[in-house]
């Protein structure tokens, strides 16, 4: 379970002060896959943020799973959090290999010590990961993750978030970079990977159909504050068009 | 030049290549495995000779002598690194500031501005006096000395290191120079893999001082001089003939050859009597950039044929 208590974000320089984020209660149920749309400046990134750790919030904690990590830094949270972003060059190192890649994700939030990195049963639990999804990856894994297509970098990102179920998956407009058919395949294998292992899941979405066919809840943001909260029958039967009627309202 | 007087500035080249490599290695797991440069290094290089000569004129054992001087080396990589990652200096200036004030730690250390202790204590007496026992001449008995401290001593650096970067700890240096947002977000303690490779390098580059200032038979306040560009320069000359596909041992090693070949070039140059020893900075500076450049030559000449004349 993922609980925001109070958070709020302002940023102040000193000349002006900016509310990015007005005081805000959630909570997300175990399992449950949110998406949340809403135009620039709306609070979308702040929110994710303030959950990863990027930022630390004005006021108010987070918890997740009943532990408080509103003190623990980015690297210190990555044990329970997952992210996957938009630019597909943040989530790999482009000149390590696939195999290396998610050899660093398999060992997410443990101890990194002095045993091999890519013992033999690994690389075979990897390649296996890896064909599950026909796009020919399987073989790839010696290949520098730079080298690949920005969809399969997604994909290989997806998978290094999930090789160890996460906590909370934090998704940031990751198929808003790529074009609209492997977006389409991304969006899939997303949603299958998030289902099988019942993840708890936040998507950024500026794909409104995504928004709509994929999660359980949906939440609009507008001027840094949930304006629509909506899950079950009131969320499917939404349509884009009645969606883009609420942001104009 | 007599082919014997070549044959003999290669063969001394070879033992100043290799412990100088240990340069060019400091300075590549900076520059190539952070992608962060680093200025302690001639700080570094100095204190590792001037602690390594006080305490041989001292009467300490050569073993203990190279156990502290990378000891030495470790701290002032370890003063960069938390200047750098704790206060938020930028880590040129960082590197810069502990080079200042090494300088004048340098001095207090050897008590004035240079010290030499008896030759019979330096490392290479064992060997030498071996070799001598074979009936070698003692000049090349001194040169022959030093090629094999260097082997050991550089096969003993890079084993350790190319088994470091194949453990788990090691791949988590490797993502955090390549691409640090990523290493963080998998729970990697960015700023510790930063210092611990700051550590490690300043380390390697402290006994790297330590062994030439043997070689040069006397430790100076100045020795770490320049010693940034030589390093620099082996490492560029080495990656020009690295091939494209090579392991992390691989590219060690054509780091090695790459200081060897800098020396044999310096050596030949001066014996030959081209340039004065006064003009080896010039050259060593020229050739690190026309290293720097043959990679971009290469790179046009193979757009002009792709595109150019048609």
């Amino acid at each position: 379970m993922v609980e925001l208590k109070n958070i709020s974000q302002t940023f102040d320089n000193g000349i002006e002060r900016n509310v990015a984020l007005k005081t805000t209660n959630l909570t997300i149920g175990d399992g449950e896959f949110v998406s949340i749309i809403g135009g620039n400046g709306a609070g979308k990134s702040t929110l994710m943020n303030i959950i990863n750790g990027n930022l630390r919030p004005t006021t108010g904690s987070v918890v997740i799973d009943g532990v408080d990590i509103t003190r623990r830094t980015r690297h210190q949270r990555a044990n329970m959090i997952a992210c996957v972003f938009q630019d597909p060059n943040t989530g790999v190192c482009p000149d390590l290999t696939v195999a290396e890649n998610l050899a660093i994700a398999y060992n997410r939030g443990r101890r990194r010590g002095l045993k091999l990195a890519l013992p033999k049963k690994n690389l075979d639990f990897f390649r296996e990961r890896l064909a599950e999804y026909d796009l020919g990856l399987d073989t790839c894994l010696r290949r520098p993750a730079g080298l690949l297509s920005g969809g399969m970098r997604q994909v290989v990102t997806l998978l290094m978030a999930t090789l160890q179920k996460p906590n909370l998956l934090l998704l940031d407009e990751h198929t808003s970079a790529l074009d609209p058919k492997i977006a389409k395949q991304v969006m899939e294998i997303t949603n299958r990977l998030v289902r099988e292992m019942g993840i708890t899941t936040i998507m950024i979405s500026h794909n409104l159909t995504d928004a709509i066919t994929y999660g359980d809840r949906m939440w609009m943001m507008q001027g840094g504050e949930v304006t629509m909260d909506v899950s079950g029958e009131s969320k499917s039967s939404l349509t884009p068009a009645k969606l883009i009627a609420r942001f104009e309202k | 030049m007599s082919i014997d007087v070549f044959l003999t500035s290669i063969y001394g080249a070879l033992g100043q290549g290799l412990l100088h490599a240990l340069v060019a290695i400091g300075i590549f797991l900076n520059l190539r495995v952070m992608r962060k440069p680093d200025l302690t290094v001639e700080g570094s290089f100095a204190f590792g000779g001037a602690i390594a000569m006080t305490m041989l004129a001292g009467g300490s054992h050569f073993a203990v002598v190279l156990m502290i001087a990378p000891l030495g080396g470790a701290a002032a990589g370890m003063v960069t690194g938390l200047i750098h990652t704790k206060l938020k200096i930028d880590g040129i200036i960082s590197g810069l500031l502990v080079t200042m004030a090494l300088f004048s730690i340098n001095l207090f250390v050897m008590g004035s501005s240079n010290i030499s202790a008896p030759l019979d204590t330096f490392v290479n007496t064992p060997i030498r006096l071996w070799l001598v026992g074979l009936g070698m001449q003692p000049f090349n008995a001194l040169l022959t000395s030093y090629i094999i401290v260097g082997v050991i001593v550089v096969a003993l650096v890079i084993t350790a290191l190319y088994f470091l970067f194949r453990t788990e700890f090691g791949l988590s240096i490797r993502a955090t120079g390549s691409n640090e947002y990523m290493a963080r977000s998998n729970g990697i303690n960015t700023d510790s893999r930063k210092i611990f490779v700051l550590v490690l390098s300043n380390a390697i580059i402290a006994l790297s001082g330590a062994l030439v200032v043997q070689q040069q038979s006397g430790a100076s306040v100045h020795s770490g001089a320049g010693i940034l560009v030589i390093g620099l320069a082996a490492l560029v000359i080495g990656e020009v003939i690295t091939p494209k596909k090579a392991n992390m041992l691989i590219k060690l090693l054509f780091v090695v050859a790459g200081a060897f070949i800098y020396f044999s070039i310096i050596s030949v140059v001066i014996i030959s009597g081209l340039m004065s020893t006064d003009a080896t900075r010039l050259l060593a500076a020229a050739l690190t950039l026309i290293a720097l450049c043959i990679p971009k030559i290469k790179q046009l000449w193979k757009d002009r044929r792709a595109y150019g004349r048609t």
